[in-house]
């Protein structure tokens, strides 16, 4: 007879169990105890902690964990695979194993409580005392942590912070509980505005998978004190609960105080036991929050900013939650949540403020003072809030997500408005501005339809964006006679500094250089940019040093206009200050950060090498995950993500960055045409003059048409395949790119680590005035170097051989009447492809690494280097005599560099073996910007130099338009290239001599040209 | 009608010249060596046809300072000015020695971006023709382009 009665709850529970009781061999459990969560009624919920809860014959501390002494596991990774149950069961199983635990849990609410007033009195010493035998006591927390990490701060600032931090983390390295403490460093960082860092740790909690949500809810929930939907209020609890007993008791109470008209979360606190809820609303009401030292300014007050740092390490007193999600809510408009604070008075005069400002924009100023109240709830009476950027910006946010549907009339107050906050958008979405756009008070003001669609842009920054913003700008000059850009900022900004800051800051070179209504000529746009930095240092005169420095630069690049050049130069090139503007708009902030964390370090930092930091290490799955990277801190850090994204930039950046050029120059035409022009001249005169003198005979099938066709097939087909999969940035796209771009490899570590040492100690020497783009653009070079080199070799030692290989194959394969009068044109055919193949070695080789300036003796080095590294049989003696150390500028650099590298590379293709190369550099004349460059080369004999001398006559020879195609003309490896190249250098002295010397059996070429070559960069 | 042929290349727009006058002797093609001419000829005028390249300089080469920064995508900047523009436009050929253009950060060989061009820019975008300085086969698709848009337009 089967036996039909129900097991009991307590049976299903210790039978879920059985595997795990006393056993031996440890396995994962989070199944099973999922399934005594789903599984067991809510009547029987307290059956199960009995069983459960800090029993020593199972491998865990309760169905979350209890006062874990291992940091290693706070979180419980264990119990990464729980899944929350609905809202109203999890509250009431997590108030279940509170009660549970109550006896024990209010004594350890209460020792807390007597840390918080301690820092909250400035008793730093006691704190530190009482945490040491909290911990000793109740193990490891989240709250505590950040106790611990506010303790750092206020004992020895960024520094005492970030030796915290390392104390803190150091024994869970690669888990989550050091993740736990990089948020509160970044929140805690005075140099690190906290809605940065809030942003960047949330929007990181979102990118990770659903799978994560055992750490992710807790990075949410930790940054905005807010949890959307009901699955998500109760995953906080599951994932709290799988912190500590502690977290889990303050997190409910947290919530408590953010959802005050949220019922479920209300009533379970009447099934709290008392003394549970004795401690929290006696220890965790109210609290006077102290600033730390650190946040102090020069300034002498301090600012809302540094109230919302410190009230993120007090977040479970109710009365701080409350003011945090205030502003955070303000902030972020991230909780459109209706039962969010409820009634709050405070939250209810930030909402007027925002709908008075909405319908009111001009009062603004007034109605902001008039919340005056809100922040001294919670700062001490010792810090007095002089300044309250975040209440204010999260206000105007506010009151700008409502303007479009209060439908706001005033455009020159909204005008005002996003001048003076003009970080606005950071704190609204795109369709807050896209709404505000569509307004009829928009469409009336062009002014305020421009910031709109800067905001926007800046935003997202498209191409579609952009165009849009520009058109917006454009649009300010309809009607009006005087078309400068200068004129309409003095009529329009004279009264207004915010507006003039705004919009001086948008009118970069970039910017005006696109605005085709208003610009006709570089000099246009070299002309507005003087007017506007004239007029910035009549009304900054205070910052003369940078103005006066730009305003002397304009002059000279105007002065030199007439001398500017575009020079077809193929060399490979990133637009430096594309780069730039690209830097300062993206990484201002972090920069900023870096340098004050150096500073803050101090010079004796040791900071970690990067060769030993950069482990490599791959992310996993569940508990097993590590995050190892994402908790990292130090200034050499800091860099290594700016670098790291700086040289994404550099590489791949389709309108300024390697990338680009490797579009517009390299990878269409130009590469094909080359190459492949002068091989089909050599080809169409080889099949004319083969065909006519011999014919094919009968039998012979192989003829001199099918090796033109089969050649040219070839060479088009190789070369197609270099341009779409060789010379590319190496990705998934494209496997065989040669250009990775990476600092990840052991030599660029090592300069990584170099120049971390470098600007290091620049910014202690200067005290942080210093700019480190030019450093991190120097080392993107650097970066980029060896796969020039790899590409340089790939061309010169891979497909060359190859394709002479190819060749002759098919000169073999010809029929052996018109073999013999090939002959001379198929040795024609391969001199003129290894005479391109170098010349487009020439392009691929680095061209400058400082902004401007670079060493003429420096630049003979590396050319010669690369001379030798192309040239398997080079065996020269060198002898390199330069006269002082003349210094190029930018433009000179890319000529010099050609003319180096056409001349030492002829030198060495048919100068004598074992033979001398002489380079002399001197001023000419005495004229100090300009140079005479002599490469002198022996030859073998006197027919050799006959030979020369006829093929640079014929060169010499050529009409004008032939010079004008050498990119894709034949001739005597690039010296035509080279004359077309000096033709445009507008200089009288610019001249190219050869001197022959049948005695000595020498040639040498002479070069005159200026130091300072001022060039722009033509399209193909 | 006119066609503005947007094109820095001499060598290039004289062949291109070459096949619209053989097409039609009458034709009045006005010339655009940079971006900023082309967006202000497109802004100011109607063409029944635009011919277009793809990477342009911003400022035409011979003005004083030279060229300024080359635009890799200056072709498709005239599209998405006249995309904008609330007159009505004619046609657009693109003719480049590019194989592929960068559409959203992506290569996309020249045949397939023409339908991702027509209907990102919503406009009477005709063919994308790669043109080879050494080879005729660009001249035909021209040719078509040039016919049909005659048809509609009566004559260029």
């Amino acid at each position: 007879m089967s036996n039909n009665k129900k097991p009991s709850s307590e049976a299903n529970i210790r039978n879920s169990l059985r595997p795990f009781f006393r056993a031996k061999k440890k396995k994962p459990y989070w199944k099973q105890l999922q399934a005594i969560r789903v599984e067991t009624p809510l009547i029987d919920y307290s059956v199960i902690y009995g069983i459960v809860e800090s029993s020593p014959n199972y491998p865990f501390a309760g169905l979350g964990n209890t006062y874990p002494s291992d940091c290693k596991e706070v979180p419980n990774g264990k119990l990464h695979g729980l899944k929350p149950l609905a809202l109203n069961r999890e509250l009431a199983l997590q108030v279940g194993r509170l009660n549970y635990h109550a006896e024990k849990l209010s004594f350890a609410l209460n020792s807390l409580g007597e840390i918080v007033r301690d820092l909250c009195d400035s008793n730093y010493s006691s704190a530190e005392t009482k945490i040491l035998e909290h911990k000793s006591k109740y193990g490891n927390s989240l709250a505590i942590l950040k106790k611990e990490m506010f303790l750092g701060l206020n004992e020895g600032g960024l520094r005492g912070l970030s030796k915290r931090f390392s104390k803190l983390s150091s024994e869970a390295e690669g888990r989550v509980w050091s993740v736990m403490c990089k948020v509160a460093y970044d929140m805690l960082d005075p140099a690190y505005p906290p809605d940065s860092a809030l942003r960047s740790w949330y929007l990181f909690a979102r990118s990770r998978p659903d799978t994560s949500d055992w750490y992710t809810r807790l990075l949410k929930d930790e940054v905005i004190d807010y949890s959307e939907r009901d699955t998500d209020i109760a995953s906080a609890c599951l994932r709290y609960g799988s912190l500590s007993l502690i977290d889990l008791a303050l997190q409910l109470w947290k919530k408590k105080a953010v959802y005050p008209t949220e019922e479920r979360i209300q009533n379970i606190f009447s099934r709290l036991d008392e003394r549970v809820m004795n401690a929290l609303s006696s220890n965790f009401t109210n609290a006077k929050l102290p600033i730390p030292k650190a946040y102090i300014t020069g300034e002498g007050g301090v600012s809302d900013i540094d109230l919302y740092r410190v009230s993120y390490c007090f977040s479970e007193v109710r009365e701080v939650a409350q003011w945090r999600v205030r502003l955070t809510s303000f902030l972020t408009g991230f909780m459109p949540h209706q039962s969010i604070l409820g009634d709050d008075k405070i939250y209810a005069s930030f909402k007027d403020a925002a709908e008075a400002i909405a319908a009111e924009p001009r009062g603004h100023s007034e109605i902001l003072k008039s919340l005056d109240e809100a922040n001294e709830t919670i700062a001490s009476s010792k810090s007095e809030i002089i300044r309250r950027p975040y209440l204010e910006s999260g206000v105007i946010a506010a009151s700008l997500r409502q303007m479009p549907t209060v439908g706001v009339e005033d455009g020159a107050a909204l005008v005002n408005l996003l001048a003076k906050y003009d970080n606005i958008h950071t704190y609204i979405t795109q369709e807050v501005l896209d709404s505000l756009l569509a307004l009829n008070v928009s469409e009336g003001n062009p002014l305020l339809s421009f910031m709109l669609r800067e905001m926007i842009y800046r935003k997202s920054r498209t191409a579609d964006n952009e165009m849009e913003r520009r058109l917006a700008f454009m649009q300010l000059f309809n009607g009006r006679s005087d078309k400068r850009v200068s004129s309409y900022l003095r009529e329009t900004c004279s009264d207004n500094a915010d507006l003039f800051e705004f919009l001086t800051k948008v009118c970069s070179r970039s910017f005006l250089e696109r605005l085709f209504m208003l610009m006709t000529s570089v000099k246009d746009v070299l002309e507005e940019q003087l007017h506007i930095a004239e007029w910035k240092l009549e009304i900054y005169p205070t910052e003369r040093p940078e103005i006066i420095e730009e305003i002397g630069s304009l002059k000279r690049e105007l002065e030199n206009l007439e001398a500017r050049s575009d020079l077809d130069s193929t060399r490979v090139h990133v637009d430096e200050e594309g780069l730039r503007e690209w830097f300062s708009n993206t990484h201002s902030g972090n920069v900023t950060r870096y340098i004050q964390t150096v500073l803050a370090e101090g010079p004796n930092y040791e900071p970690v090498p990067m060769l030993l930091a950069n482990s490599n290490k791959e992310r996993g799955h569940g508990e097993d995950e590590d995050f190892s990277n994402d908790a990292k801190i130090g200034s050499e850090f800091l860099l290594v993500s700016i670098m790291a994204a700086t040289l994404k930039a550099f590489a791949a950046d389709r309108s300024f960055g390697l990338d680009a050029y490797l579009s517009r120059r390299i990878r269409h035409g130009t590469l094909s045409g080359l190459v492949i022009t002068p091989i089909a001249r050599v080809l169409k005169r080889m099949t004319e003059a083969v065909n006519t003198s011999a014919p094919l005979s009968e039998g012979e099938d192989e003829s001199i048409n099918h090796f033109a066709v089969e050649w040219r097939k070839y060479l088009t087909a190789e070369l197609d395949h270099i341009r779409r999969e060789v010379i590319q940035i190496k990705g998934s796209e494209h496997p065989e790119g040669l250009i990775r771009a990476s600092w990840e490899t052991a030599g660029n570590i090592q300069h990584l680590d170099a120049m971390i040492v470098r600007l290091r100690n620049r910014v202690i020497e200067t005290g942080g005035r210093i700019d480190i783009f030019s450093e991190i653009y120097a080392y993107c070079w650097d970066c980029i170097e060896p796969d020039l080199a790899q590409l340089r070799l790939y061309l010169a030692r891979g497909f060359a051989p190859r394709a002479m290989t190819h060749l002759q194959g098919l000169y073999a394969d010809l029929a052996e009447s018109q073999s013999k009068l090939a002959y001379d044109f198929v040795r024609e055919l391969g001199e003129v492809l290894n005479s391109r193949i170098h010349d487009v070695v020439g392009w691929f080789i680095r061209p400058v690494f400082r902004r401007d300036e670079y060493s003429l003796k420096v630049l003979v080095t590396s050319t010669l280097s690369i001379v030798r590294e192309l040239d398997d049989n080079y065996s020269f003696a060198e002898s390199v005599s330069i006269d002082g150390d003349p210094v190029l500028n930018r433009g000179g650099f890319d000529v010099f560099g050609d003319v180096l590298f056409v001349l030492i590379g002829n030198a060495a293709k048919h100068g004598k073996r074992d033979g001398n190369i002489t380079i002399k550099a001197e001023p000419y004349e005495g004229l100090k910007k300009f140079i005479s460059l002599t490469v002198k080369s022996e030859v073998d004999n006197s027919q050799e130099l006959e030979r020369a001398l006829a093929r640079i006559d014929a060169v010499r020879q050529a009409d004008t338009s032939m010079i004008d195609q050498a990119a894709v003309g034949e001739g005597f490896s690039g010296v035509r290239k080279l004359i077309g190249l000096l033709n445009k250098i507008k200089s009288g002295h610019v001249s190219l001599y050869y001197i022959p010397s049948p005695d000595d059996l020498t040639i040498e070429f002479k070069v005159i040209l200026p130091t300072e070559i001022l060039s722009s960069r033509g399209a193909a | 009608m006119a066609v503005l042929l947007v094109e820095d290349d001499e060598f290039k727009a004289a062949d291109i010249t070459k096949v619209i006058v053989e097409f039609c002797e009458s034709t009045i093609i006005r010339r655009a060596m940079s971006v900023t001419t082309a967006l202000r000829a497109v802004s100011e005028t109607q063409f029944s046809l635009v011919v277009l390249d793809m990477s342009l300089p911003t400022f035409e080469l011979s003005g004083p300072g030279g060229g300024g920064s080359p635009q890799s995508q200056g072709g498709l900047e005239v599209l998405r000015l006249a995309k904008r523009l609330s007159a009505a436009q004619g046609a657009f050929v693109l003719i480049t020695q590019y194989p592929d253009i960068e559409l959203e950060g992506r290569d996309v060989p020249l045949a397939a971006s023409l339908r991702i061009i027509k209907s990102k820019f919503e406009l009477d975008v005709r063919d994308c023709i790669l043109y080879e300085f050494d080879t005729d086969a660009w001249r035909q698709p021209l040719r078509s382009v040039l016919s049909s848009v005659s048809e509609k337009w009566g004559g260029l």
